[in-house]
C-alpha cells in the first residue's frame, strides 16, 4: 500500500507540472557533446583578460595610459593572439576556445562573484542554489563506483557547495597535494601497524554493539563501509604523485602544476567533476586580484599558470583523455585596461574571458569579440548562464531540464543555451 | 488532496487523480509511469518501483478504497523505560549538550533514592551550559549567519550574542521574539539589529517576514518571495505586508525577485503560481493574518509603547497571548527537540497539517503562556515525563498524525555541535583554535571584518572563508574542527532558515572521526591533559577501560569489552611511567608575529602562516611521563571509543 503522504505528495506535484511542463521545450533537440570528466581551474581574485587571453595594445602603468601590460604573441590559430607569458600554451590554441566575451553585473564583492561563476546565476532570496560541480555530480554521478564523483582541490566554500541538492552531491576537499583530502587520509604519524591495530580494536567494539535498530544506524554503518573504501589503499593511490616519472613532473611545474597533475590521476580513478583552485598567494602576494603592486608579479602568477595548463593539455592528450575531458577555466570576473593609483587594477564585469579546452568540442583558439580596450562586447555575447549551458552540454547533460528544490522546478542552468559554434551539429 | 473525494475529483490538471475500478485511464498511473522525467511524479528522483506501481494499480483497480488507518500493537506499545546510565546520557545532551563525567554518572548510578530523575532535570536546567546547548537551534531557525569579511550571500550580523544573553537569563520567549522584531542595537556588534541586515538581498525585510513567519508561525512563505505559492493560501501581498511593517514604510517588490518570463510561456493549462504583485506597486505595512491567526475582536494597542511603530505592531501581533499560535508553534518545537517528532509535522510549515495530540499540546501551551513563556519550565514537564524516559525505538516521525502515538520517542543522532563539543570535553584540554577574524589588530571597522573572538564551544563558529582564497588568512586549527561540524550537518553560512539539518549519513561522517587531524588530536595523550593524567594515575588496565568507558559512552564496559581493550593496555602497563629523572618537558613553540589584515600579503606572512600550518597539523606536544609505545596502544584505544556508531547515536 502506497503510503498516503507519498500519494498526496505525488499527486499535489502532479499538479504543479502541468503549468511548468512547457518552458524546458523551447529547443527540439539539446546539443550534446561527449566528455566524461571536468577539470575546472578557478583563478581566486579575478584573471585580467586583457594580461592574458584577450591582449589589446599596450599601455603604460607609470604614464596611466589605459592598456596591456605584456606584450602579446602569435598562436598555433591564426589571428588569435595571446599575452607573451603564455607561450607554451600558445601552440596547443586550436586544442583551446578563449571565451572573451562572458560578462555579469557583480564586480563589488568577490564572495558574491564567486558565488555567480559558481552557481551561474544571481541569488535569490529562498533558493540555495548547486554549484556546477554539484550539479555535475548530481546528473552524472562518478565515472567509477569506487571513486567520489567531486573533489574540490583547494579551501571549502560554500560556494563550491551542493545548495538544495544535499550533502550527497557534495566536495571532497583537500589543500595540499601531499595530504588527501581532509577526513580520508590517515594522519602523519598513524603508522600501518597502529592502524591495523585501531582496526581490529574497533571490530572488536563492533561485534559487541547492538545491531542497527533504524535505518539511519544502518545508512551509518554503511557510510563507515563506503569512508574505509575511499581511505584505502586504492584510492589513496592516486595521491602519490612521486609515483609519476619526474620529467613529467617538471613539465606540470610548482605546485599549482601538480594541482593539476592530481586532477589528471583522479579522473583515471573515476572522479567526474574536479575543481583546482589557483589561488597561490604566495607568487605575488594578492594573487589574481592585482590591485596596487599586486600586479608587479603578475606575471609569475601567468606564467605558472601556462606552464600547468599547457602541460595538462599536453598529458592528457598522450593519455587519449583530452577528449573525453572537459578544462574549464573560470575566475570571478575580469580587470579594466586602465590603472589604478597604485599601478594595478581594479574589477571588470563588462567583459571577461573564461576558458574551455579539451572535451571533444570544436574549439576556435577564442570566440567573441570586444572592443579595442577590452572593455565592451562587440560580437558574440556569451551570458554566464550560456557559458555554463555549454559545459552542460559538452558533458551530454540536458541543459534545458529541471531539477527538484522539494517540489519547486528549478531551471538546471539560469536559461542559458550553449555556444552552438561549439559542436557538431 | 487528502481525502478520498478530493482524488476522485478533476482538480486543476483536468482530470481526476484516481478514477476507482479504471487504473489505465487514473491520472495518477500515468504520471508515475510517464517516460519523460519532465512529467514523471513523483518530481525529481528516479521513478517508482515497478512493485509500487503495481501495487497502486491493483489498488485502483480494486477501487480505490481510502484505507483506515490499522492499529497495530508496535504502534501503541510504550517501549522499555531507560536504564539510569542511558538516561543519564540523553537528558545530559538535551540540557548542557554534553555527555555526563565519568564522576556524575557514578554518581548518578549509586544514587537511590526514588526522585532523582526530576532531581537531576532541575539541577541541569540551572546549568550555564544550557544557554550553549540551546543556540544553535536558534542559530538555524533564524539564519544568523555572520561572515568575517565582506556582507555578502544573505550575511547576518552576529546576532549570536543578543541570543546568547537572553538564554542565559532564561528571558521570556515572547520577550525575546519581541526584540529581536524591534532589530535594536549594534547590527555589528551582537545586538538583534544583527538579525535585520541581509547581505547581497535585494529585498532584506521580506527575507525576515519569512523567517519571522517560519519560526514562530508555523507558515511557509518561501513562494511568496516572487509568485502566489501554489499549496499555501498565503500571497506575496501577505508576505510584503508583514515586510512593511519591519520596514516601517511600504515598499516593493524587487525586480530580480522574479518568476522568469518563460515560465509562462508555452504553457498547456493555466499556471498555478500568479504573480499578483506588480514590481511598481508598493504594498503599505499591514498584519495580513487578522483572520487565520489572532482573535480578531482584540486589540493590540494596550501592549504598544510607540502605538505608531509598525514594528512593534508585528511583534505585539506575533508574541500576543491572543496569538495562540506562537505558543502552540513553540511548544511543538520543544516537544519534537526531545522527542524526534513534533505533534504537528513539520513544525514550519502548519497549513492542511492535524495535530497528532491537540489536547495535550494545547494544555502544554496554556502552562507556557501562563507561566510567562518560560522556556525552562515548559522543557521541565517533558524532560520529566514518563515518555521522555523510554528507549529510542519510535517511529513517529514519518506517521500520519492519526497514527503518532508517541509510544516511545523517535531516535536520534548527534547534532555536529554535540559531537565536537564531546570530542573536546573529553581531550580534557580547551577548544584550543585561532581567534576568529582575519583582522587581529581591528584596524577595519566591525561592519567588514569581524572578530568572533575564541570559541569555547561549537555554536561560536562561522564560516571561515576569505572569498579570496588566499592561504595566509587560512585558519588552520579552527578550519580541523569546522571540517567535523560541516560532516555532521552544521553549516556556518547559514543563507536560509532551516528547523532541520540534513541528517543522512554519508562517508565523511565516520571520515573525520577516523582520519582527520582534529581526531588525532582529540585522542591524544598531550602534556599534562586530562587524558594523560588518567594513563598515568590508573590503579589497572581494568580500572582504565572503565573510567574510559564512562567517560566516552557513559556506561561500563561489557566483560567481553573490557577484556579485550583491557588486554591491549596490559602490555607493558607496569613500566609505561618513563622514569623521573628521563622525563623532558617539550620545549613552547616559537612566537610568531601575528599575521593580520594589513600585513597578509607579504611574503613573511605568508611564511608564519605556513608554519602555523605545520604546527596545526603536529598539534599538542605528547605527555613525556608516558612510554610512547605504551601511549600510542592508550591512543588506539581512545579512537577506537569515538569510532563506535554508539559515541555518535543518543541513546
Amino acid at each position: 500500500m502506497m503510503h498516503r503522504r507519498n500519494f498526496v505528495q505525488a499527486s499535489v506535484s502532479a499538479a504543479s507540472l502541468a503549468s511548468f511542463a512547457g518552458i524546458a521545450r523551447s529547443e527540439a533537440t539539446p546539443l550534446r557533446g561527449q566528455a566524461e570528466h571536468v577539470i575546472s581551474i578557478w583563478l581566486g581574485g579575478g584573471m585580467g583578460q586583457g594580461d592574458t587571453f584577450d591582449p589589446k595594445k599596450k599601455g603604460d602603468p607609470s604614464k596611466k595610459v589605459a592598456g596591456s601590460y605584456y606584450e602579446s604573441i602569435e598562436t598555433a590559430v591564426p589571428g588569435v593572439r595571446l599575452c607573451e607569458h603564455l607561450s607554451k600554451l600558445a601552440p596547443w590554441m586550436d586544442h583551446v576556445t578563449a571565451v572573451r566575451t562572458v560578462h555579469h553585473d557583480v564586480i563589488d564583492e568577490h564572495a558574491a562573484a564567486t558565488n555567480r561563476m559558481h552557481t551561474g546565476r544571481p541569488v535569490s532570496g529562498t533558493v540555495v542554489y548547486p554549484s556546477l560541480g554539484s550539479v555535475i555530480a548530481h546528473e552524472r554521478g562518478a565515472y567509477h563506483e569506487g571513486a567520489p564523483a567531486y573533489v574540490l582541490i583547494g579551501y571549502p566554500n560554500v560556494s563550491r557547495g551542493p545548495g538544495f541538492l544535499g550533502a550527497k552531491d557534495s566536495y571532497l576537499y583537500l589543500t595540499d597535494t601531499s595530504q588527501g583530502p581532509a577526513g580520508l587520509s590517515r594522519p602523519d604519524g598513524i603508522t600501518s601497524e597502529r592502524q591495523s591495530r585501531r582496526e581490529a580494536m574497533l571490530a572488536q567494539m563492533r561485534k559487541a554493539q547492538l545491531p542497527p535498530g533504524n535505518a539511519n544506524e544502518k545508512d551509518y554503518d554503511e557510510a563507515i563501509v563506503q569512508s574505509q573504501k575511499w581511505s584505502g589503499p586504492e584510492f589513496m593511490s592516486s595521491f602519490s604523485l612521486d609515483k609519476e616519472p619526474s620529467d613529467l613532473r617538471n613539465r606540470y611545474g610548482g605546485e599549482f602544476g601538480q594541482r593539476c597533475l592530481l586532477a589528471r590521476r583522479l579522473i583515471e580513478r573515476g572522479v567526474r567533476f574536479i575543481e583546482v583552485s589557483h589561488n597561490l598567494n604566495f607568487l605575488n602576494g594578492a594573487g589574481w586580484d592585482v590591485h596596487n603592486e599586486g600586479i608587479l608579479q603578475q606575471h609569475a602568477l601567468i606564467q605558472e599558470m601556462d606552464t600547468a595548463l599547457s602541460g595538462l593539455i599536453q598529458d592528457l592528450e598522450s593519455k587519449k583523455l583530452l577528449d573525453k575531458t572537459l578544462i574549464v577555466v573560470t575566475t570571478e570576473f575580469g580587470r579594466p585596461p586602465e590603472f589604478d593609483s597604485g599601478g594595478g587594477r581594479g574589477h571588470q564585469g563588462s567583459a571577461f574571458t573564461c576558458v574551455l579546452a579539451g572535451g571533444g568540442l570544436k574549439h576556435c583558439g577564442a570566440y567573441g569579440e570586444t572592443d579595442e580596450m577590452g572593455k565592451k562586447i562587440v560580437s558574440n555575447p556569451v551570458s554566464v548562464p550560456d557559458f555554463f549551458a555549454t559545459i552542460h552540454a559538452a558533458l551530454g547533460v540536458n541543459y534545458a531540464k529541471n531539477l527538484y528544490d522539494g517540489d519547486r522546478p528549478v531551471p538546471i542552468t539560469d536559461m542559458g543555451k550553449p555556444i552552438a559554434a561549439l559542436f557538431d551539429v | 488532496m487528502d481525502s478520498r473525494e478530493s482524488a476522485l475529483k478533476a482538480g486543476d490538471s483536468e482530470s481526476a487523480a484516481i478514477v476507482p475500478g479504471h487504473a489505465d485511464t487514473s491520472e495518477l498511473i500515468r504520471r508515475i509511469t510517464a517516460s519523460d522525467p519532465e512529467e514523471r511524479m513523483p518530481p525529481g528522483g528516479s521513478p517508482l518501483s515497478s512493485d509500487k506501481i503495481a501495487t497502486l494499480r491493483e489498488w485502483i483497480n480494486q477501487g480505490a478504497k481510502w484505507p483506515a488507518p490499522i492499529l497495530t500493537p508496535e504502534l501503541v506499545t510504550p517501549s522499555s523505560v531507560l536504564k539510569d546510565e542511558s538516561f543519564l546520557r540523553r537528558v545530559y545532551y538535551d540540557t548542557v549538550g554534553l555527555p555526563p563525567t565519568a564522576d556524575e554518572v557514578r554518581a548518578y548510578v549509586n544514587d537511590s533514592s526514588p526522585d532523582k530523575r526530576i532531581r537531576i532535570v532541575d539541577r541541569l536546567l540551572e546549568d550555564p551550559r544550557w544557554a550553549d546547548h540551546w543556540m544553535s537551534y536558534w542559530q538555524d531557525i533564524l539564519a544568523e549567519n555572520p561572515t568575517l569579511i565582506n556582507s555578502s550571500l544573505n550575511t547576518t550580523g552576529p546576532f549570536r550574542w543578543f541570543l546568547y544573553d537572553a538564554l542565559q537569563d532564561n528571558k521570556p520567549i515572547d520577550r525575546l521574539v519581541t526584540e529581536l522584531i524591534l532589530m535594536r542595537g549594534s547590527p555589528h556588534e551582537g545586538g538583534s539589529a544583527g538579525f535585520g541586515l541581509a547581505g547581497d538581498n535585494d529585498a532584506p525585510m521580506a527575507a525576515k517576514a519569512q523567517i519571522i513567519a517560519s519560526a514562530f508561525l508555523g507558515m511557509e512563505m518561501q513562494c511568496a518571495r516572487c509568485h502566489d505559492a501554489p499549496f499555501h493560501s498565503t500571497t506575496q501581498s501577505d508576505l510584503y505586508s508583514m515586510a512593511a511593517m519591519l520596514s516601517q514604510k511600504a515598499i516593493t517588490v524587487p525586480k530580480s525577485s522574479r518568476v522568469p518570463a518563460a515560465f509562462f510561456e508555452n504553457k498547456a493549462r493555466e499556471s498555478l503560481i500568479k504573480v499578483t504583485l506588480k514590481h511598481d506597486n508598493p504594498v503599505a505595512p499591514s498584519w495580513p493574518f487578522v483572520s487565520q491567526l489572532s482573535d480578531g475582536g482584540r486589540s493590540i494597542k494596550e501592549l504598544l509603547l510607540d502605538p505608531a511603530d509598525s514594528r512593534e505592531q508585528l511583534a505585539a501581533y506575533v508574541t500576543s497571548p491572543y496569538n495562540q499560535r506562537f505558543s502552540q508553534v513553540l511548544v511543538n518545537r520543544v516537544w519534537r527537540i526531545f522527542m524526534g517528532a513534533g505533534f504537528v509535522e513539520p513544525p514550519h510549515d502548519w497549513e492542511g497539517n492535524a495535530a497528532s495530540h491537540p489536547e495535550l499540546m494545547q494544555w502544554l501551551a496554556n502552562d507556557f503562556v501562563s507561566q510567562g513563556y518560560n522556556l525552562k519550565r515548559l522543557s521541565r514537564w517533558i524532560l520529566t515525563s514518563d515518555t521522555y524516559a523510554r528507549a529510542a525505538t519510535g517511529k513517529n516521525l514519518g506517521r500520519e498524525p492519526e497514527l503518532r502515538f508517541f509510544a516511545a520517542p523517535d531516535p536520534r543522532r548527534l547534532t555536529a555541535e554535540q559531537i565536537v563539543d564531546t570530542l573536546v570535553a573529553s581531550s580534557g584540554r580547551p577548544m584550543d583554535v585561532e581567534e576568529l577574524t582575519f583582522d587581529p589588530d581591528a584596524r577595519r571597522a566591525s561592519s567588514n571584518r569581524l572578530t568572533l573572538g575564541v570559541p569555547r564551544r561549537s555554536w561560536m563558529f562561522a564560516d571561515l572563508a576569505n572569498e579570496r582564497d588566499r592561504p595566509s588568512l587560512n585558519l588552520p586549527r579552527a578550519q580541523g574542527i569546522a571540517d567535523i561540524l560541516k560532516a555532521f550537518g552544521w553549516s556556518g553560512a547559514r543563507q536560509s532558515p532551516r528547523t532541520d539539518r540534513e541528517t543522512a549519513p554519508n562517508a565523511l561522517q565516520p571520515g573525520v572521526l577516523a582520519n582527520s587531524i582534529a581526531s588525532l588530536l582529540f585522542t591524544r595523550a598531550a602534556d599534562r591533559s586530562e587524558l594523560a593524567r588518567l594513563a598515568v594515575e590508573a590503579l589497572s588496565p581494568e580500572s582504565l577501560v572503565d573510567e574510559l568507558f564512562l567517560r566516552y559512552l557513559g556506561r561500563s564496559p561489557s566483560q567481553e569489552e573490557k577484556e579485550a581493550m583491557a588486554g591491549l593496555l596490559s602490555v607493558g602497563f607496569k613500566s609505561r611511567l618513563v622514569e623521573k629523572e628521563k622525563v623532558e618537558s617539550p620545549t613552547p613553540f616559537e612566537t610568531l608575529q601575528r599575521v593580520t589584515w594589513s600585513n597578509h600579503l607579504r611574503s613573511e606572512a605568508n611564511e608564519i602562516s605556513l608554519e602555523l600550518e605545520r604546527r596545526a597539523r603536529r598539534g599538542p606536544p605528547a605527555d613525556p611521563r608516558l612510554d610512547p609505545q605504551w601511549r600510542e596502544v592508550y591512543e588506539d584505544a581512545l579512537w577506537t571509543l569515538i569510532n563506535t556508531r554508539e559515541f555518535v547515536w543518543l541513546p
